[in-house]
Parts: structure tokens; sequence; C-alpha cells
């Protein structure tokens, strides 16, 4: 009696905080929540060459990098590029997307700071910490884990030490 | 009756556990959370009502010019600030600067009653008295958690996530200008997001006069992404841009150069009697020397 009690309210437990982690967190992966324009990451990058900074600006120099607009898009695919059969399915794919097709919520948390510029200077590649281009077309995501900031400012990574003062990052 | 004094209890117990955990639950019909308002006049009226309150100021005494600090001896940054008290004339414009910026939140009215106010200014006999910054922070050596932490740019800095309340900082602080979350503002409406780059606290944690550090943070950034020496040339904080007569001067104490290091050229350096030895960033400016 006592042990199925136990059992029951653990079991109870357990299903609440599942329930509460599935409905509080969020999502891993951008393109599960925005289907509306399927993006090869491999097919622009590594095979036509794009950098990274062509379409998400500001990683180079700024605070933050940008997720590019609906005009950006166009500013290349106006013009069919190739005779490929998936030409005439992306411009009306375009045609119907919003202004923002990729709209991403940051997983930085409001008290802290990263600035995209700063790591671009010390020559940290995107990849770093987003991952391969495959990875990042799985839809994998920049983990943000106060831990793996130390270990890497720390010089624990190969990187050359950074600033380990709190209110360095944080405010 | 073929119930047992033991199952009778067991069922008993459960039921009331019961009760007790569905008593805790979040229901926005018992305690709807009131609308949140931003409109600034709110915070106008709290912080007429603050300067109302008779705080004592207690004696001014002379120090020397803050130089770098002994705990970060290789620094060349160490920021502050002087408030001119031969021209500053009381009349809290700082103040609404400083809870625009920083996104002060009110407090409720039990508080206000009590004269808890959370605004990091506050005018004491018409003089604006906030965190001083000392460079020997009697603050940092008592907080548990590293919360309250010394920055190598000479901020006295306050990391909220990591604060848990103790209010250790706040009983040892003696010029009295740490400030504690009594208020769930979020909860009671009483907070809004003036200004994007600073957070929300939370209740139950400590805050502070951070010295402006969101502006300090972005000219450092920008700086070294463009591969320049950071020495703070040009950044001010909210209240020495809004003072109506340039009464508070910011800079850096280690850069010849700085309209601080300029302003206090000449002039007698004061701070307040109860923080004499503890090396303060923030000093008062009265007369010349």
């Amino acid at each position: 009696m006592k042990g199925t009690l136990l059992l029951c309210f653990l079991g109870c437990f357990g299903i609440a905080l599942i329930a509460a982690d599935l409905f509080f967190s969020t999502g891993d992966v951008i393109a599960s929540k925005n289907k509306t324009i399927a993006f090869s990451h491999e097919l622009h990058g590594a095979n036509i060459g794009l950098d990274c900074t062509h379409c998400h600006t500001g990683a180079r120099l700024g605070y933050k990098a940008h997720f590019p607009s609906k005009q950006d898009c166009l500013d290349c695919h106006r013009l069919p590029l190739t005779d490929s059969a998936g030409i005439p399915k992306l411009d009306s794919a375009l045609q119907v997307a919003k202004a923002m097709p990729w709209q991403t919520e940051s997983r930085v948390p409001a008290h802290v700071i990263f600035h995209h510029g700063v790591h671009a200077k010390a020559n940290i590649s995107c990849e770093t910490c987003h991952g391969s281009i495959a990875e990042i077309d799985r839809g994998k995501r920049a983990s943000v884990k106060m831990g793996e900031c130390l270990a890497c400012h720390r010089g624990e990574t190969g990187f050359a030490p950074a600033a380990t003062d709190c209110a360095r990052c944080h405010r | 009756m073929d119930q047992s004094r033991r199952d009778f209890l067991k069922v008993a117990s459960l039921v009331l556990g019961g009760l007790a955990l569905w008593g805790c639950r979040r229901d926005k019909n018992f305690s709807p959370a009131p609308k949140a308002s931003s409109d600034i006049s709110l915070w106008k009226f709290e912080i007429k009502q603050a300067m109302r309150r008779n705080i004592p100021l207690g004696d001014l005494v002379p120090i020397k010019i803050p130089g770098p600090l002994p705990k970060f001896p290789k620094e060349i940054n160490r920021f502050g600030m002087a408030i001119d008290l031969d021209i500053c004339n009381g009349c809290g414009e700082c103040i609404l600067a400083c809870v625009l910026e920083n996104n002060i939140s009110r407090v409720n009215d039990r508080e206000a009653q009590k004269g808890r106010f959370m605004h990091w200014i506050e005018m004491r006999e018409g003089v604006p008295v906030m965190c001083s910054h000392c460079g020997d922070a009697p603050c940092e050596k008592v907080c548990p958690t590293g919360a309250a932490v010394a920055s190598p740019d000479g901020m006295s800095a306050m990391i909220y996530p990591r604060c848990i309340g103790s209010r250790y900082c706040g009983a040892n602080c003696p010029s009295k200008t740490r400030k504690f979350n009594y208020t769930d503002a979020r909860a009671e409406g009483l907070s809004a997001k003036f200004n994007p780059e600073v957070p929300l606290r939370n209740r139950g944690v400590m805050e502070k006069c951070s010295l402006c550090v969101q502006r300090l943070q972005n000219d450092r950034l920008l700086a070294k992404t463009l591969g320049k020496e950071w020495r703070g040339m040009g950044v001010q904080s909210a209240c020495a841009m809004a003072c109506p007569k340039k009464a508070i001067v910011f800079g850096n104490w280690l850069d010849s150069e700085s309209p601080l290091s300029q302003a206090v050229r000449g002039r007698g350096i004061y701070t307040l009697k109860s923080i004499q030895g503890l090396d303060p960033s923030v000093v008062y400016l009265v007369g010349r020397a």
C-alpha cells in the first residue's frame, strides 16, 4: 500500500516535470517553427561559397547576427539562377513568404551580452559555437551555457584567454 | 466500521496534502495581474514622494583623488563620477534619468510608506547620493554567493542572477545605497522596460547604481571589435547626461584627458564620512582645493 502510494506520487511528479519541460522549453530547431521556405546552408555556403555574414549581417562587426529578409533572398533569386526544377517552386514560395521569413528568439538571456563582432575579431569561426554546416542544416543551435563560455575564456580550448570578470558579460 | 485508524489517517492526510497542493496552484482568477503601465508620470510622482523624505546626509570629508585600484594594479581604466555640489541644486532630474535608463521599478504602497524606494539615486538634504563604487568595498566582502563583485574597470558590479537576497551587502554598506526588491514589481505591474538593454530584476534581489555598466560594456565591445584601445572616452552615465546644470561628470580616473580628471583639477574632493576610508570612485566636489 505504502509503496504503491509513493510510486503513484512519484509518477505524477515525474509526468508533471516532463510536461513542464515540454511546455516551457524553447525549440531546439529553428526550422520546425518555420517551414515556409526550406533553406539549405550546404547549398549556399559549402557549394556556392557564400560567407555566413552575407545573409547573417552583423556577425562580423555587430552585436547580433541577423536573419535575412525576403528581400535579401530576392536580391539573388530575382532571376532564375539555374535550370533546376526546384526554381519555380522556390519562386512561388518566395512570393507568399512573409517579409521576414525567419524569426528566432535569442537563447542568450537578457542579463548576458554576447557580441558577435568581438568574437569574430578574435578569429573565432562561426562553426566553433554554431557547429558545421551539416549540423546547422539539421537544426542545431549554438548552446548557451556559462560553463562553455568560461572554458574558452579561461583558455582551456586552445583559444587565447579572454576576460573572466563577471561585469564584462553580465549586466 | 471496518476502517482502521491507520487507514483513516492515511486517507485523511492524503486528502489534506492534495488540498494543500491545490491551494498552491497559480490561478489568475484569484490574483489578476494588474496591468503594467509605462506612464512616466507615475515614476515622476514616486520620485517626488521619495524626495520629500528627510534623509540626513551626514558629514562630508575631504579625500585624496582616486587612483589605480590596489586589487587591479595593471588596469588602465577606473570609472567614476564627480558631483559638483557648488552647481547642483537637487532638482532630481538625475533620479528620473536613472530610472528610465535602468528600468527601475516602482514599489507598492506598503513599501512606499516605509520609504523603501528602489531609486538608485537618493536625495539626502538636496545632495544626490548613489553607490560610491568603493575600491575597498565592504559589500563585496560579505556576499555569500559572489553576486557583489569588484570589476577591474572600477565598478562594484552586481550580478543579479547570483543574488540570493541575503541582504548582507545592504547591511554592511556604510552609505546605505543598496536597494532590495521587497516588491514583486513584475507581478504587481509596477515595472516597465524603458530601456531594452537592461534586464528587469526579480523580487528578492539586491540592486544599486551600476555606473551605467551597459553603456561601458557597449562602448568597450565596439572599441575591441574595431581593435582600438579602450579608455571609455565619450561614455556618460544617464544621470550625468540628464543633469540640467551639468553638475555630474562621468569619466575615467586614470585617464588625464578624461572630462572627470579635468573637472576635479584644483577642486576640493569630498565623500561621505561613513565611507571615507574605502576609496570611493564616486565623489563630491566642493570649492577649491
